[in-house]
C-alpha cells in the first residue's frame, strides 16, 4: 500500500515514515508542505495521504485546505489528517469534501502504532476514522436541528462508533452485543436520519456527515 | 578663641551665599533683558504675519487659493507660537507644551481650523504682536537710557554741540557739559537701575505668565492629549499580548509539542519491537530519551522567556548579570543607582530590552563585546545597550517593535541608534516614583 506523509516537522515526518514502513507501506512521498504535497499526489497517486493541519507558510489550516484541494482533483483520494487539537470545524470541511475515505485523527494516537496503522488502513479502504476524542466532544454539543433526538441513547452510541470508522462486528465486540443487534440499531439510523439506500459504506459516512452537521 | 573659630568657619559660607545671589539676580535680570529683547523682534514679525495672512486669506476667499492662504498663514502662526513657547518656557523654567490636533485623515484645513489651539494661536499673536510689543519697546527703551546714563563719563563728549567745541547733551532738565557733571548722571542711573531690573522682570514674568496661559494647553486639551495617548498605547499592549500569544503558541507546537509527539511515537514503535528486535528496541528507546530531555530544554527556554525566573527571585541586577554572562559577546555591566527599588513591571521591561539587544548584538551585528548599563535616574530608570558591531539594526523589526510596545505602555521610550558601520545602542527610559 503506497502512502504520502506531509507532515512540516522532521523529527514526527521521520517517525510517521519508520512506523508505516515497519507496517508494510510503501512511503511514495514525505513531503513538508501542502505545495509539495499536492505535486506528489498528481506524481504517485498513493493509496492513502497522512497530512499534518498546520503546514508553513501560515501555520494555521493549510493541511486541510491541501487536502480538500487534493481531493477536489482526486476525488475520493483517501486523506488521514493530523491534528495536535480537535476542530470540529476542520473535520467536517474534510467530510462534505466528498465521499468517505477520510480520518481526522490527533497526534497523540501515533503512540499506539497498531491503532494508529489500522486506522490509515480504514481510511485507505474508504472508511472513516475520527477521533474518539472528536467525538466525544460532538456528543457534548447542541442539536440544533433536532433530527438526533430522535436517536435512541443506544443508537447514539452505535453512530459515535461508527464515526470513529469502526465496523459491525467491532462496535458489537465493543458494547458486548451481537452482530446483528447492530445491524438493528445501524439500519434504525439510516432510517430515522432519511439517508437513500446506497452503497453502504457510503451510507455510514453519510450519517456521521449528518450527525456533524446537525451538531454545529 | 571659640569665637573666632566660630568666625572663620561662618565667614566664607555667608561669603558664598551673598556672591550667590548675586550672581542669581545678574543671571535673571540678563535673562529678563534677553527675553523682552527678543518678545520685541517676534511681535514685530507676528504683526506682519498676521495682517499680510489674513488680508490675504480674506482677500483670495472667493478663489479658492484663500483657503490655501489661511492653512499656510495657521501653520505660520503654529511656529511663530512655538518659538514664543519656547522663549516663555525658558524664562519660566518649565516648558510649555503645544498641543494641536493630528493632522488624521482629515482634510487638513478642517483638521486646522477646527482646532481651538490655532485660534488661541491667533489671538495671542494679535495681542502679542500690539501689547506685547508696546511691553517690550518700554522695557527694553528703559533698559539702553539707564545704561548710557551709568556710562554717560564715556561717550557724552561724542555728541557735537554746535555751540561750544566740546560735546554737550541736553537731558532736558539737566545739560551735560562736563566729565564731572556727566559723573552726576551715571549716580541717576545707578539708582534707577535696580528699578529697571524690577520693571524688566514684572514685564517678563507677566508676559511670560499670559503666554503660558494662552499657548498651553487647557486642561481639557491636556485631557484630550493623555486620553489619545492612552488609548493609542493600550491598543498596543493588547496587540503586543495577542503576538506574544502567538508566539508562544507556535513555540510550543513547533518544540516541545512535536518532540512530545515524536517520543510517544518511539515509545509505541520501542513496545512493537521489544519481543522480535530487542537491540532495534533498545536504540528507539535510548532515542525516545533524548526526544524527552530536548522536550525538557525547550519548554525550560520558554518559560524563561515568559517569566524570567532569576528576575523575581533575586531583582534585576542580578538578572541583568546572568544575561551577560550567558551572552555569547564579552559583555561589561554598568549598574548605578538603586535600579531594584522600582516597579516590577518597569524592571522587567528593562530585563526585556536587554535580553532582545543583546540577543540581536551576538547575532546580527558582528560586534566583538557589548556593554550594558543600567541606571536609576531622577524620573525613572534607563537601560542602555551598546555593541560595537556593524550597525544598520531595524528599529522597526518585530522585536524591537514588540519591546517599543512594552516600554511605551509603561510611558517609557525606546530609542534605537544605528547608523550603518556602528555602533548599535539600544536605551529605553522607563519613568517610576
Amino acid at each position: 500500500m503506497r502512502v504520502i506523509i506531509c507532515e512540516d516537522h522532521a523529527l514526527v515526518r521521520d517517525g510517521l515514515e519508520r512506523l508505516l514502513g515497519n507496517h508494510g507501506f510503501d512511503v511514495a512521498a514525505s513531503v513538508d508542505s501542502a505545495g509539495a504535497f499536492l505535486a506528489a499526489v498528481k506524481r504517485e497517486r498513493p493509496d492513502v495521504c497522512v497530512v499534518d493541519v498546520r503546514l508553513p507558510p501560515s501555520f494555521t489550516d493549510e493541511g486541510i485546505r491541501a487536502a480538500i484541494e487534493a481531493r477536489h482533483q482526486v476525488p475520493g483520494l483517501p486523506i488521514l489528517i493530523l491534528s495536535q487539537y480537535v476542530e470540529q470545524t476542520y473535520a467536517r470541511e474534510l467530510l462534505t469534501s466528498g465521499e468517505g475515505g477520510v480520518g481526522y485523527l490527533l497526534k497523540d494516537r501515533v503512540a499506539d502504532p497498531k491503532q494508529f496503522v489500522d486506522a490509515v488502513r480504514r481510511v485507505a479502504d474508504g472508511g472513516t476514522a475520527l477521533d474518539p476524542e472528536a467525538v466525544a466532544r460532538l456528543l457534548g454539543r447542541p442539536d440544533r436541528e433536532g433530527r438526533l433526538e430522535l436517536l435512541t441513547p443506544r443508537e447514539r452510541e452505535v453512530l459515535s462508533l461508527m464515526a470513529e470508522g469502526r465496523s459491525n462486528s467491532a462496535i458489537a465486540e465493543l458494547i458486548v452485543v451481537s452482530e446483528r443487534a447492530v445491524e438493528k440499531h445501524v439500519s434504525n439510523i439510516f432510517w430515522k436520519l432519511d439517508l437513500p439506500a446506497t452503497g453502504k459504506d457510503h451510507r455510514r459516512v453519510l450519517a456521521v456527515l449528518a450527525w456533524l452537521q446537525a451538531s454545529d | 578663641m571659640a569665637m573666632n573659630e566660630a568666625e572663620t568657619v561662618h565667614m566664607p559660607a555667608a561669603s558664598t551665599a551673598s556672591s550667590w545671589r548675586i550672581s542669581t539676580l545678574a543671571a535673571t535680570a540678563g535673562r529678563d533683558f534677553v527675553y523682552l529683547l527678543a518678545v520685541f523682534c517676534v511681535s514685530i514679525i507676528e504683526l506682519v504675519v498676521w495682517i499680510t495672512g489674513f488680508a490675504l486669506t480674506i482677500g483670495l476667499l472667493v478663489l479658492i487659493i484663500g483657503l490655501f492662504v489661511w492653512v499656510a498663514t495657521a501653520y505660520t502662526f503654529r511656529g511663530l507660537a512655538t518659538i514664543d513657547r519656547r522663549l516663555a518656557g525658558w524664562v519660566r523654567g518649565k516648558p510649555i507644551p503645544g498641543v494641536y490636533r493630528p493632522p488624521g485623515d482629515r482634510a487638513r484645513f478642517r483638521t486646522v481650523t477646527t482646532d481651538p489651539q490655532t485660534w488661541k494661536d491667533f489671538g495671542w499673536i494679535v495681542l502679542n504682536s500690539i501689547f506685547g510689543f508696546a511691553l517690550a519697546t518700554i522695557a527694553v527703551t528703559a533698559t539702553v537710557v539707564v545704561i548710557s546714563y551709568i556710562v554717560m563719563p564715556l561717550w557724552w563728549w561724542a555728541i557735537p554741540d554746535p555751540h561750544t567745541q566740546y560735546g554737550t547733551l541736553n537731558l532736558g532738565i539737566y545739560t551735560v557739559t562736563s566729565t564731572g557733571k556727566a559723573f552726576v548722571t551715571t549716580a541717576i542711573g545707578l539708582v534707577l537701575a535696580p528699578l529697571v531690573v524690577l520693571l524688566n522682570h514684572g514685564f517678563a514674568a507677566g508676559h511670560a505668565a499670559t503666554a503660558a496661559f494662552i499657548l498651553g494647553p487647557s486642561e481639557r486639551q491636556r485631557l484630550n492629549a493623555r486620553v489619545r495617548e492612552l488609548a493609542s498605547t493600550r491598543a498596543d499592549v493588547v496587540v503586543a499580548a495577542n503576538e506574544q500569544l502567538e508566539r508562544i503558541e507556535r513555540d510550543l507546537h513547533d518544540g516541545a509539542q512535536a518532540r512530545l509527539v515524536a517520543l510517544a511515537m518511539e515509545l509505541g514503535m520501542a513496545e512493537e519491537e521489544m519481543s522480535n528486535d530487542p537491540d532495534a528496541a533498545r536504540e528507539t528507546v535510548r532515542k525516545a530519551r533524548d526526544e524527552a530531555l530536548n522536550a525538557l530544554g525547550e519548554l525550560r527556554d520558554l518559560s524563561r522567556g515568559l517569566r524570567p525566573a532569576l528576575l523575581q527571585d533575586r531583582g534585576l541586577g542580578t538578572a541583568i548579570e546572568d544575561l551577560a554572562q550567558r551572552s555569547a559577546l564579552p559583555v561589561a555591566v554598568t549598574l548605578t543607582g538603586s535600579i531594584e527599588r522600582t516597579p516590577e513591571s518597569v524592571q522587567t521591561a528593562a530585563y526585556f530590552v536587554v535580553a532582545e539587544a543583546l540577543t540581536n548584538a551576538a547575532k546580527h551585528s558582528e560586534a566583538a563585546g557589548a556593554r550594558v548599563s543600567v541606571e536609576r535616574t531622577a524620573t525613572g530608570l534607563a537601560a542602555t545597550v551598546t555593541d560595537d558591531g556593524k550597525g544598520g539594526a531595524n528599529p522597526n523589526g518585530s522585536g524591537l517593535t514588540g519591546l517599543q510596545k512594552r516600554v511605551r505602555a509603561l510611558d517609557g521610550r525606546l530609542d534605537v541608534i544605528s547608523p550603518p558601520g556602528g555602533p548599535t545602542v539600544v536605551r529605553a527610559e522607563i519613568p517610576c516614583e
